[in-house]
């Protein structure tokens, strides 16, 4: 069973569902993602975890207690803000230990553990200073180090990272992920974000929410590498996965997936899976080749829109048959043409059921089953 | 058409320690430049002293000409800043205001603004009024308001930096469109390298109020003039391993790589230096080869895009360092030999500034 649970939880204000229907269960020890956008209530649902705002439905279950009608003084959550909220008057010190004065620490045990934390987190020379001393980078180190000594069984972690430089951003998100994969670190952490890169690099599990709801909720590295459904594949990637509509046709006795003249996927041997008439079939941005590697790929012929060119990469906007594209190579290219083909392996389609927006398979899991 | 020169630039906002210090650049007309570096930098300064927002030490010209007392509206500029300013007006007469006191006729008005939001992809929201926007599309329609004039300069503070992630794309894109079609000189400051090596030629790297590297994007990506330029730029960036010349060896205590023999002269009388690499030229075998150095994969992080970073250590634990690629044969614990590409190695000083001889 779950350390944390939730339970149907809805939040209404003034008729406007910010969040419904949200029943998840987290794991004890484990490093869960809440991915999504900017207002598909990742906040609102930790204020909820966290007792500061209540739900108008639903329970929150934690270790098995309701702990729905709880204060947030008596749980055992910490959470880190997006915009750290620290608070001015206080020094460094002063600040993280406010958490364990509201608990009525004794001084020496205070000392011990603010001091402990500010050593984990590197930050043992800022403790005398106030937050407008601090850089960005040492402001949110601060409000971290002061949800960490406070001894919670869930952190909360609203976007720690989003209001800091991206190069910042890279070195505070690998130091965190160690603080908290740690041996000795106990806690279970969920930890909200609009991108996805931080989700895929730091957690376990991902849940991905949009417009108030859960549109999946499972192990990150797998949902990754074989997208569940439609709506993960668009926000677990970067470009967001190609997709083409397509429907089942037959000729003679073999059994295709047409989306257009060149995007033809033979199926024969998927018969007996696929029952609906419309598809859809997902392809990466970056498994669009330039060159033939082998006979069994296929061409795409596209028009380039334009190329953002880098020396660590290309990214290809392009329009095949009408419809937008994009295509990601791994190193820098120049194209002088407008009209350009590509070449993809059947093996790389992902095909997703038009009506649920489900993954019905990867061509290549099957395929390979067969062979 | 403007010209920009900066000539010795300093400015301190509070007398004692200096935002920027010693700046000369030159940003030629129609050029694309991105100044590029950590908060706090003075990438920010800098830009609105070109703007004449603050008056520095130094000179500012505009095509030669010292600009010391033309106030910021007799600058032939434009600005776009991070949070997007928009008048609580139609996106339509927003994109008219600064036509307000052109002598235009009202179509030729109107069809420049029909120009621009066509550029910019904003027809259908014309009539929309602007603070009912999101910030991504407020921030287009500030663009566009910036562009409507035609100024020779356009300058954009980190246009991006408070837009949502997943819209930040279409908005580059825009950008992009606008670098092609009106041809003006365009200065845009980021924190983002990503932003600074699709959206500019040349980008100017600053740290500590100074800048450090003033090149074209490729020159910054494959041959950083300072450790910081290398660290700063690529994500994950350059490694950087300690090294020591021995018995005619470049030596990292627990492997060494063969000698460079045009740096030799220098290693000789030095003797310690730094070996930059940068993650994506590390090439990678499961076999051992000559002169390939085993390394051992301690942990695999899938970054996207069908990329991994791999963190690996040396023999005896004594040098780690990442490597980025598909890597697809490789998993967590494996030993590998690794090559460090001579072309692609950089030599820098205990100062961190590349040794060029």
């Amino acid at each position: 069973m779950g350390i944390l649970r939730l339970e149907g939880i809805e939040r209404k204000v003034l008729r406007k569902k910010i969040l419904q229907d949200i029943s998840i269960e987290v794991k004890e020890q484990s490093f869960t993602a809440i991915l999504g956008p900017v207002g598909a209530g990742k906040t609102t649902l930790f204020k909820i975890i966290a007792g500061s705002i209540k739900p108008s439905k639903g329970k929150i279950y934690l270790r098995g207690k309701d702990i729905t009608n709880l204060s947030p003084q008596k749980r055992k959550v910490a959470m880190v803000f997006q915009a750290f909220s620290l608070y001015p008057n206080l020094t460094v010190y002063e600040n993280m230990a406010s958490p364990l004065r509201a608990a009525r620490r004794g001084e020496s045990e205070i000392r011990e553990k603010v001091e402990t934390q500010a050593e984990i987190l590197r930050m043992g020379s800022l403790l005398d200073k106030h937050p407008y001393e601090l850089s960005g980078g040492e402001g949110q180190r601060v409000a971290i180090g002061r949800a960490l000594v406070k001894e919670a069984d869930v952190y909360l972690f609203d976007e720690p990272l989003t209001n800091l430089d991206y190069k910042l951003r890279e070195s505070m998100s690998r130091e965190l992920k160690d603080i908290l994969t740690a041996e000795g670190f106990e806690g279970t952490v969920l930890y909200a974000t609009p991108n996805y890169e931080e989700a895929l690099s730091m957690s376990t599990e991902t849940i991905l929410l949009q417009e108030g709801k859960v549109i999946w909720g499972g192990p990150t590295l797998e949902s990754y590498l074989m997208p569940p459904c439609i709506a993960f594949a668009k926000n677990f990637s970067s470009p967001p996965m190609n997709l083409f509509e397509c429907r089942l046709t037959r000729e003679g006795d073999e059994l295709y997936l047409y989306a257009s003249k060149e995007i033809k996927l033979n199926v024969t041997h998927l018969k007996g899976l696929l029952h609906e008439n419309g598809y859809i079939l997902g392809l990466q941005p970056h498994v669009l080749y330039t060159e033939k590697k082998g006979p069994e790929m296929m061409p795409i012929t596209v028009n380039l829109t334009l190329a953002e060119i880098t020396p660590s990469g290309t990214m290809l906007h392009l329009e095949h048959e009408g419809k937008r594209a994009t295509g990601f190579l791994q190193f820098p290219q120049d194209f002088k043409e407008k009209s350009l083909q590509f070449f993809v392996y059947p093996q790389d389609f992902f095909i997703f059921s038009k009506q649920s927006g489900e993954l019905i398979m990867n061509y290549r899991s099957v395929h390979n089953g067969k062979n | 058409m403007a010209r920009i020169e900066l000539k010795n630039i300093t400015y301190s906002y509070n007398g004692e320690t200096n935002a920027v210090e010693d700046i000369n650049l030159t940003f030629s007309k129609e050029g694309r430049y991105s100044l590029l570096g950590p908060s706090g930098c003075g990438k920010t300064t800098l830009l609105k002293i070109i703007a004449g927002l603050l008056s520095p030490q130094g000179e500012v010209l505009f095509d030669g000409q010292g600009m010391r007392d033309t106030p910021v509206e007799d600058r032939d500029i434009a600005m776009v800043f991070q949070f997007p300013v928009v008048y609580p007006m139609s996106v339509f007469e927003n994109l008219m205001f600064p036509l307000r006191r052109k002598k235009m006729s009202k179509k030729e008005k109107k069809e420049r603004v029909l120009q621009i939001s066509n550029i910019l992809g904003i027809e259908s929201i014309l009539h929309i009024s602007a603070n009912k926007l999101g910030p991504a599309d407020a921030q287009t329609v500030a663009l566009g308001r910036a562009l409507i004039k035609g100024a020779a300069v356009l300058l954009l503070d980190e246009p991006l930096s408070s837009i949502e992630p997943e819209k930040r794309t279409l908005l580059r894109i825009k950008i992009k469109r606008i670098q092609e079609e009106e041809k003006k000189l365009f200065i845009y400051v980021t924190h983002d390298q990503l932003e600074a090596l699709t959206l500019s030629d040349k980008i100017a790297v600053m740290n500590d109020g100074r800048v450090l590297q003033f090149d074209s994007k490729e020159k910054i990506y494959d041959r950083p003039a300072n450790l910081f330029v290398g660290y700063f730029i690529g994500s994950p960036g350059m490694n950087i391993l300690d090294g020591e010349l021995k018995e005619g060896k470049l030596n990292f205590e627990d492997f060494t790589l063969p000698a460079i023999p045009r740096l030799q002269g220098y290693l000789e009388q030095h003797k310690k230096f730094k070996l930059g690499i940068r993650p994506e030229y590390l090439r990678i075998s499961k076999k051992k080869r000559e002169f390939w150095v085993l390394f051992k994969c301690n942990e695999i992080e899938e970054k996207g895009r069908g990329v991994r970073i791999l963190y690996l250590k040396s023999e005896n634990n004594q040098n780690e360092i990442k490597a980025l690629g598909t890597f697809s044969d490789v998993s967590t614990g494996d030993k590998v030999w690794i090559q460090f590409p001579r072309d692609k190695v950089r030599i820098y000083d205990k100062k961190g500034q590349q040794i060029t001889i």
